[in-house]
């Protein structure tokens, strides 16, 4: 690959020259068309509280709400990615009857707007399936300490159910992609690799998961990881439920405090913090994979 | 697993261990890559297929194995009718082994888990038999210090050893080559073919799909010459190249020898 040193040319100059005075243009509406006034200096604060019982600095609403969303997009994926790896499977299985359900699933899940999915299942799951579980119960009746971790690992005990209930209705919402990935990934392998286990006597089975599965993890792994970063993306729409992740926050303080710019900027900023740190990641990750066998 | 009707089988076919009647292979791109072929293949035979390129002789092997379904015809392998009982399928590509053009090693696994994985899986063997198994055979193809490397850190001709030495390791009845020299470098073949030689002195039977004339004469019992999926010619081995009756046998003789 040639790589040509960046030189300016005349439209170059034109087009920082119109950016500039666009932004330009902007803050000069904001300031004196809205008559905005900035105040970042309260912002802090809702990042970082002080505690003078305890001596010492604890996370206020705006990290709580980003730590809501790393632990959303963490077990989001997590039960996205199982799922979607069986319903994957399903889409290129022998079984008519599989494949149809692995369809109808992906197709079903990739063709409605999140936002619709959302309120479906969340009502459904929340109402109908957290109660027969009984996972509320399950958390109060738990010791302080194992409270404790569940509260770290997931949600205080009232919040619990419904943290839950969001976890999974991302994790559907995000399966049908993660299938989607699988599926590629399967089918990227050579068919050679299915013929050399079936010529060994290997059942479809183990074909599968001895032979096909680990090498297209290989290759799906990257992109699995691009979907994390999506997933971390549509989180936010589990705010509409009122799950109190890093939108929902930001939305509570908007309303509160009017800052429109300030939070929602800093809001942004918390969000690219993750999505960007983790974009660099994958690419390094995506460079490793290739250099392998 | 119930097979009832192998001891008929066995008995209508004397020492023949594979049998092949009429059978026929359409893909469904209209290619007709069988026609109305059949064969016997006797224990302890080396029998070469030859033939100009599409003629069907890698349909066959690959339809004796189950890796294509036949449209019509029979065949039967040790007794056992390769029919719709998934048992019967099963215990055929078991008692098969094939060796592919292209190797096919699985490239996440070092050549020692390559060869192992099927003994564990299918024969149900503990690691440490599996390996002795292994150990043995990679002796044999003269690969024993590579037993921890992976694929694709051996040569052409190192990696078809491999392919037949995992092969092998099911202990099939019956082993099918399938153009196992064709993707080698020229200096690569002779590994190769030393192996298959040692293999037919053994008293393996193998059906061997090649282009190596040499190989075919000095190994072969018997030769066939395929052509449009159809058997032009068959003859034991030294007859058939010394003598061949069909035009088009010799036609192709003379263009390759």
């Amino acid at each position: 690959m040639i790589i040509k040193r960046a030189k300016i040319k005349p439209l170059d100059v034109v087009l920082v020259f119109m950016l500039l005075s666009f932004g330009l243009f902007l803050a000069y509406r904001i300031s004196v068309g809205l008559h905005y006034k900035w105040n970042w200096s309260v912002i802090p604060q809702y990042l970082f509280r002080y505690d003078p019982d305890l001596n010492g600095w604890l996370p206020n609403l705006l990290v709580q709400g980003l730590f809501n969303t790393i632990r959303l997009s963490i077990w989001g994926t997590l039960f996205a990615t199982i799922l979607g790896t069986a319903l994957g499977m399903c889409r290129i299985s022998q079984s008519l009857f599989k494949r149809l359900l692995g369809r109808t699933y992906v197709e079903l899940i990739r063709n409605l707007p999140p936002l619709v999915l959302i309120f479906i299942f969340y009502f459904f799951v929340s109402d109908q399936i957290m109660p027969v579980l009984g996972v509320e119960e399950f958390v109060r009746s738990r010791s302080e300490s194992t409270q404790k971790i569940l509260a770290f690992l997931f949600a205080p005990p009232s919040q619990f159910s419904a943290f839950l209930s969001a976890v999974f209705t991302l994790a559907i919402f995000e399966g049908a992609y993660i299938a989607e990935i699988v599926r590629a990934g399967i089918q990227s392998i050579e068919k050679e690799q299915w013929e050399a286990g079936h010529a060994l006597g290997l059942s479809r089975r183990h074909q599968m998961f001895d032979v096909i599965l680990p090498q297209a993890t290989h290759r799906i792994l990257p992109p699995l990881a691009g979907q994390f970063i999506s997933t971390i993306k549509d989180s936010a729409i589990v705010s509409v439920i009122s799950i109190q992740e890093l939108t929902f926050q930001g939305m509570e303080l908007m309303s509160a405090t009017y800052l429109t710019f300030e939070i929602w900027i800093t809001v942004s900023l918390l969000y690219l913090m993750l999505t960007l740190s983790l974009s660099v990641g994958v690419g390094r990750l995506e460079v490793r994979m290739r250099k392998r066998y | 697993m119930k097979n009832t009707e192998v001891p008929l089988h066995k008995n209508a076919l004397g020492d023949h261990i594979i049998h092949v009647e009429k059978v026929n292979k359409i893909f469904p791109n209209g290619v007709h890559a069988l026609r109305d072929f059949s064969t016997n293949i006797r224990r302890n035979e080396v029998l070469v297929i030859i033939g100009p390129s599409g003629s069907g002789k890698s349909t066959l092997l690959r339809c004796i194995n189950g890796l294509e379904q036949i449209d019509s015809g029979i065949i039967i392998v040790d007794g056992i009718p390769l029919d719709d009982d998934k048992n019967h399928r099963l215990e055929i590509r078991i008692e098969v082994g094939m060796v592919f053009q292209l190797f096919n090693l699985f490239p996440h696994m070092t050549v020692l888990a390559n060869i192992n994985l099927a003994q564990k899986r299918v024969r149900k063997k503990t690691t440490a038999e599996a390996t002795e198994t292994t150990m043995d055979l990679l002796e044999r193809v003269g690969m024993v210090d590579k037993a921890d490397s992976y694929p694709g850190q051996l040569s052409g001709g190192q990696q078809q050893r491999v392919a037949i030495a995992r092969a092998l390791a099911m202990k099939p009845m019956v082993m099918l080559f399938d153009e196992a020299t064709s993707a080698l470098d020229p200096e690569m073949i002779g590994e190769v073919l030393d192996v298959m030689r040692n293999l037919a002195k053994e008293g393996m039977t193998m059906v061997v799909v090649t282009h190596e004339m040499g190989f075919a004469r000095e190994v072969s019992d018997r030769v066939i010459f395929m052509e449009d999926g159809r058997k032009v010619e068959e003859a034991a081995a030294a007859q058939f190249f010394t003598n061949p009756k069909e035009e088009r046998t010799q036609q192709f003789l003379s263009q390759i020898l």
